[in-house]
């Protein structure tokens, strides 16, 4: 595989990535702030 | 999660396959870059949702310190909204700088150079990140006050990014969209723009709305909280409502 497949790859898994780990981070913020009513 | 919320992440998560498949195996490759050009169906649609996002917490931080004093239920809800959509905005920029980089080692040969756009978006980058910190780690009534302003001066790098392209020819290429007279792509790319933007776009709405909506609890809490302690202190005047 050469430089451009692997950074299109690279980059694209980065974006979701990056998404996922701010979802998870945004998932535990709501299930923290539900206790506080 | 309410209906809406189930029925819009559905929705998204269908365009977003949809704007993947288009991108990857439907339009065809860059006649010079090949493959690799792909990157951009996913680099434009996080500066697009960067400058959305930061685009509404100017707004929300404007408004918060017009009715802070005035009407506390808005500008809880603009100062919510604003801690929202700027975490969102810094993602989508930090994804763009991942993904330029990523490109620019392809293309290029290097991963960053200390050119007009590259600089000018890192710098807006750290501007919004201190923003947040200065939100998590100051203390005191003032702290919201001073995001407010905090976010409206920053906000003036977001410009200087956009012409950043127009004024200095460096390393970053001209401006794809609305740039130099014959700039652009070819329009059977287009549909992997469109889809991929409106895609991402609807992403971030969804994500910040979950965002706005835990982080809006939690400052109503903190202010039922003050509220109660006051009405507990011996020797003062009972406060009259709440929320």
């Amino acid at each position: 595989m050469d430089i451009g497949h692997r950074h299109l790859i690279l980059a694209y898994a980065a974006t979701i990535a990056i998404h996922l780990v701010y979802l998870g981070y945004v998932a535990f913020k709501a299930r923290v702030t539900k206790k506080l009513g | 999660m309410k209906l809406w919320r189930w029925l819009w992440l559905a929705v998204t998560l269908g365009v977003l396959a949809e704007g993947f498949r288009v991108a990857l195996f439907l339009v065809p490759a860059d006649s010079q870059q090949g493959d690799v050009q792909r990157i951009f169906y996913y680099h434009i649609p996080s500066w697009a949702g960067m400058g959305l996002f930061f685009l509404i917490n100017l707004i929300c931080s404007l408004i918060y310190l017009a009715v802070r004093n005035s009407n506390h239920q808005l500008a809880m809800k603009t100062d919510s909204l604003a801690v929202a959509s700027a975490e969102m905005g810094v993602v989508f920029c930090f994804i763009g700088l991942v993904t330029g980089s990523l490109w620019g080692r392809a293309v290029w040969g290097i991963w960053w150079t200390w050119d007009a756009r590259l600089t000018s978006t890192l710098v807006l980058w750290l501007i919004y990140v201190a923003y947040l910190l200065l939100r998590r780690f100051a203390a005191g009534p003032q702290m919201r006050t001073l995001a407010a302003v905090m976010a409206i001066f920053g906000y003036l790098d977001v410009p200087l990014v956009y012409m950043s392209t127009r004024w200095w020819r460096t390393q970053h290429p001209a401006p794809v969209f609305g740039g130099a007279p014959g700039s652009g792509i070819d329009p059977s790319m287009m549909p992997a723009v469109w889809w991929n933007l409106a895609g991402w776009l609807m992403w971030g709405i969804f994500v910040a709305s979950l965002r706005y909506g835990s982080e809006y609890r939690s400052q109503r809490a903190e202010q039922d909280e003050a509220l109660k302690a006051l009405d507990a202190a011996p020797g003062l005047p009972q406060m009259a409502g709440g929320r």
